[in-house]
């Protein structure tokens, strides 16, 4: 009872932050110019609805494509798991390449074809050029996920299905499917939030705009920002944050929306797959095709990798940056596991799986990530220059606190889902034999999910080094990575052979840590 | 609990960590107790005018002992930063190098000095200027002068120095315009040399004769990106030819009152001689901005193109390879060229003014500003452009005479923003055949007329 106090403390103290952070947001809705912003929502066709209902179409699509996909493509994969797996994780490079790619695609004259079909901004090419990236840049990390998650399949299992006589479909729909819910649900809700927030990608390959009907909400919002900021500053700051508010609000009901919509996807599939006596799995050939199919896209992107370069890379900024990365995703680490084995150990029935009990918890979690990205930065700002004078050190601590705010979420949640594989009556014989927390802690989660740590930890150094909104605020002190691809990409002298090089330098060792630490020996006792 | 296991991944992780935030801690103190007593701290958007003033910071610290701290952010970063760290007033950056649609803003919510108020912050430390009657007279009353006081009181007044002078510029593919069978061919289908085009008429038809799809050579690569890419390159032939946005001297000036061009038959006109060059533009229209504009020209297929004088630069210079010949500059046809840059804004907040002052005006003197024309700068003064030097730069002569017949193109009160924005989108779908030009431009002037209403109440 007590920890459950000290614990919801804790979340109310992590909430009241969030809420502090955000203030200027909450308080925009109190404003004329943002109440103003609400009310246009529905009645102006320059308003907000055109460019929200396409952000949320595109979100719902694309998050069910990549999870199916996903999900179907790993049972695919599954008996090539254990083999070919250090291979698979090539799978995961669009994740961090996919602005090499957009890049690539945008400028290399060579797209002929792409330039043709998209000149017109036809309806269909347009969405479907932008639906594919999307799934290119998802569906594969998805998919991986998915099948590291099969290989968790206890042996036992697998006996019980090849005793039994299951066929291929029974299998998939007994077996596969169950032990992958909790995490459709989870990379559902991912995919939603990245899809509504997404503006990057239809901005540098099409240069979504009103004018030619592709623009999405979070572009809509920077765009009433830079209309109103010379005007009038309080109407281009209030109009833009409450519009980011109600955007949070619409994406939030979209991801419970998604999620039942998934959940009821794959579970109709997966029965009507039962009666199928043909096996789908793929052979090495498959996988072959598979990493062919994942690569291609980023061939474009060769044409700009050139050593030449090289030495014309920031290279001192890139190793500050990524030193410094390295301590707010340490930092982080240390915050989300502390507080998901918290919530674990507390809360034992509620957060045993992913289910209706467990989803607010994660809505609230992912809250952060649902919010436009403007908006991050126009708080961001605010909080700024009330800090007062910003020495380096000071400016630099701030900096990891920013990190912190807007990676948690992430790696919480995928702390927390991790902890599922801690089976509640393990926590209950704790209780009962009262052990220490830190026996609890280090017996049944840290000693038991090692690699796994690391690997979020890797996740989230890659989402810090990649993270524009903050480190463009803090540029003035704080060197980044993000900040260096974003003047070689959008500034005047910008070179786009040093963006795709710095990129894939930061490929290279992402993937390096991501493979050696995929094929270190799991804990048999990490299942979920 | 079961068997102990190896955790020899644990340290190897740990230790890298805990030793970078040691050795970060460590050089971040250091530095700070190396830097000298006034720092200033300078905002701007990474372009070839930053890169070349900041060449120079290592001679003014050596001079003062200032030190001069460069913050270079993408433009969109830029108005951001810059606008909220005035509104919120505060001090973190002494000087703005911002663009002349931010001036009546800056001026009007008093975040930033006068040039006045500077003079007098300097008294007798103000060094010769000289220089003043230097400037090109039209650009610095488009990018650096405002109306002061109120009523009968009102006047126009010089706000501060331009940081740069820009323009629009023709550039041409001397490759292709000096291919002796392109001369002949040329000679024969139009009865005239082969040459960059003086008129509207010309530039079309050698933009056709250069478009061959087959040979995979372009006329043209225009630019059709939203974000005011296409507004700025429109608004060229718009004005070029005889048309306008606003009936204004300046783009400062106007208010909800001001009346548009837009339906103009002039207008309407230039903007359906625009449309019809879209056969023999390279690339994805829709998508290119300055930037992809640039690329396209490096891939040395592409005959023309109205490019922006601050990316000329770095089109002819990169680190690796120089293609100073393979470029050539002349003004946009006709007999006017768009003003453009931005002025030094003195942050009204700033720790140390005066010596913002000291720093602007140590680099208008006219020797550096020929120093920083060398290194990439587009100055905003005419003797910088006798330096025997900065003559050799392929495209110093065009911006001179660029400069010299300016006038104004670009909106920059504060509906800027919104006038671009709607134009920009109703010149989209007339380019996409959605809507024909009279109705885009009608439609244009409706919703910027209902746009104005607001921002001027």
């Amino acid at each position: 009872m007590r920890q459950a106090r000290l614990y919801v403390v804790a979340v109310i103290l992590l909430g009241m932050l969030a809420i502090v952070y955000s203030s200027p947001m909450i308080r925009s809705i109190a404003a004329p110019a943002g109440r103003e912003m609400i009310a246009r929502t529905l009645e102006d066709p320059d308003g907000l609805r055109a460019p929200l209902i396409r952000s949320a179409f595109f979100a719902v699509v694309t998050a069910l494509l990549s999870v199916v996909l996903g999900f179907y493509g790993a049972v695919a994969l599954a008996p090539r798991m254990r083999s070919s797996r250090r291979l698979l994780l090539f799978l995961i490079i669009p994740l961090l390449g996919s602005v090499a790619v957009a890049v690539a695609v945008h400028l290399d004259v060579r797209y002929r074809l792409l330039h043709g079909l998209v000149a017109e901004r036809d309806f269909f090419v347009t969405w479907l050029l932008l639906v594919l990236t999307q799934l290119w840049q998802f569906a594969p990390l998805f998919l991986y996920l998915f099948a590291v998650q099969l290989t968790t399949v206890s042996t036992d299992r697998h006996l019980f299905t090849m005793v039994s006589g299951a066929s291929w479909g029974e299998r998939v729909r007994d077996i596969d499917w169950p032990h992958c819910r909790n995490l459709a649900r989870l990379l559902t809700l991912f995919a939603v939030a990245e899809g509504t927030r997404e503006f990057v990608k239809p901005a540098m390959i099409l240069r979504a705009s009103p004018g030619t009907a592709t623009e999405m909400i979070t572009a809509r919002l920077e765009r009433h920002y830079a209309i109103w900021s010379k005007a009038n500053f309080s109407t281009a700051v209030n109009g833009t944050l409450a519009g980011a508010l109600l955007v949070t609000v619409v994406a939030a009901l979209l991801a419970v929306l998604t999620i039942a919509l998934a959940d009821r996807l794959l579970r109709g599939s997966t029965a009507g797959l039962a009666h199928s006596r043909m096996d789908w799995g793929i052979g090495k050939v498959g996988v072959v095709a598979l990493l062919a199919l994942t690569a291609v896209p980023l061939i474009g992107a060769l044409n700009y990798v050139d050593p030449a370069v090289l030495s014309d890379l920031p290279w001192s900024t890139l190793g500050v940056s990524v030193c410094l990365a390295g301590v707010a995703v340490a930092a982080t680490m240390i915050v989300a596991v502390v507080f998901s084995i918290s919530a674990r150990v507390i809360f034992p029935d509620r957060l045993a799986r992913f289910d209706s009990h467990a989803l607010p918890v994660f809505l609230i979690l992912f809250a952060i990530r649902l919010v436009p990205p403007i908006a991050i930065v126009l708080c961001g700002l605010h909080w700024l220059y009330r800090s007062g004078t910003l020495t380096t050190t000071t400016a630099v601590t701030v900096w990891v606190a920013a990190q912190m705010v807007i990676t948690f979420p992430l790696l919480a949640s995928f702390a927390q889902f991790t902890h599922f594989a801690v089976r509640t009556d393990e926590i209950a014989f704790h209780r009962v034999s009262r052990a220490w927390p830190w026996e609890v802690a280090r017996d049944s989660f840290l000693l038991r999910f090692g690699p796994e740590y690391a690997l979020i930890a890797v996740f989230g150094l890659a989402i810090i080094l990649g993270e524009d909104a903050i480190n463009s605020i803090m540029a003035f002190a704080v060197p980044s990575i993000a900040h260096e691809l974003s003047l070689r990409v959008g500034g005047r002298s910008g070179s786009y052979r040093e963006a795709v090089m710095i990129v894939a330098l930061l490929a290279i060792p992402v993937v390096s840590a991501i493979s050696t630490l995929a094929s270190l020996k799991r804990d048999e006792r990490a299942v979920a | 609990m079961g068997q102990r296991r190896r955790h020899w991944w644990f340290p190897i992780v740990a230790l890298p960590l805990i030793a970078a935030a040691i050795i970060i801690v460590v050089i971040l103190d250091v530095n700070s107790d190396k830097k000298p007593v006034v720092v200033l701290r300078i905002l701007g958007e990474d372009s070839s005018n930053l890169a070349a003033l900041r060449k120079l910071a290592p001679q003014y610290k050596e001079a003062t002992g200032v030190d001069v701290v460069f913050v270079a952010q993408t433009f969109d970063q830029l108005q951001k930063t810059a606008d909220s760290s005035l509104q919120n007033g505060s001090a973190l950056y002494d000087v703005i190098l911002n663009y002349n649609f931010s001036l009546a803003s800056y001026v009007t919510n008093g975040w930033v000095y006068t040039l006045p108020e500077l003079k007098t912050l300097l008294g007798k430390d103000l060094p010769p200027t000289d220089f003043e009657a230097d400037l090109f007279d039209n650009a610095w009353r488009e990018v650096g002068y405002y109306y002061t006081g109120r009523g009968a009181d009102m006047s126009e007044q010089a706000i501060g120095y331009p940081f740069a002078a820009n323009s629009m510029l023709l550039c041409y593919n001397r490759r292709l315009f000096n291919d002796p069978v392109n001369q002949a061919d040329y000679l024969r289908d139009f009865k005239e040399p082969l040459r960059p085009p003086k008129t509207w008429q010309q530039l079309g038809q050698l933009a056709k004769f250069f478009t061959n799809k087959n040979k995979r050579t372009y006329g043209l690569a225009l630019q059709g990106a939203s974000g005011g890419w296409q507004y700025y390159e429109w608004v060229n032939f718009a004005f070029g030819m005889g048309g306008g946005v606003m009936d204004k001297k300046w783009g400062w000036m106007g208010d909800q009152h001001t009346r548009l061009l837009l339906e103009t038959p002039e207008t309407i006109a230039a903007t359906q001689f625009y449309i019809s060059l879209k056969p023999y533009t390279a690339g994805d229209y829709l998508s290119t901005d300055a930037i992809v504009q640039r690329e396209l020209m490096k891939g040395d297929n592409v005959a023309m193109a109205i490019m922006w004088s601050d990316y000329v630069y770095e089109l002819l210079y990169d680190k690796h390879e120089s293609r100073a010949d393979s470029f050539g500059f002349e003004p946009i046809p006709g007999e006017k060229s768009m003003l453009a840059g931005g002025i030094f804004y003195v942050n009204k907040k700033s720790k140390h003014p005066t010596e913002a002052a000291k720093f602007l005006m140590y680099m208008m003197q006219k020797d550096r500003q020929a120093k920083l024309m060398r290194r990439g700068l587009g100055s905003a003064l005419r003797s910088a452009y006798s330096d025997p030097e900065v003559r050799k730069l392929p495209y110093a002569s065009a911006l001179q005479r660029s400069l010299d017949r300016g006038v104004y193109m670009n909106e920059a009160n504060i509906d800027a923003a919104a006038v671009s924005e709607i134009l920009s989108k109703h010149l989209q779908r007339a380019w996409l055949g959605q809507t024909d030009v009279p109705a885009a431009m009608s439609a244009a002037t409706q919703e910027i007329t209902r746009a104005r209403a607001e921002i001027f109440k």
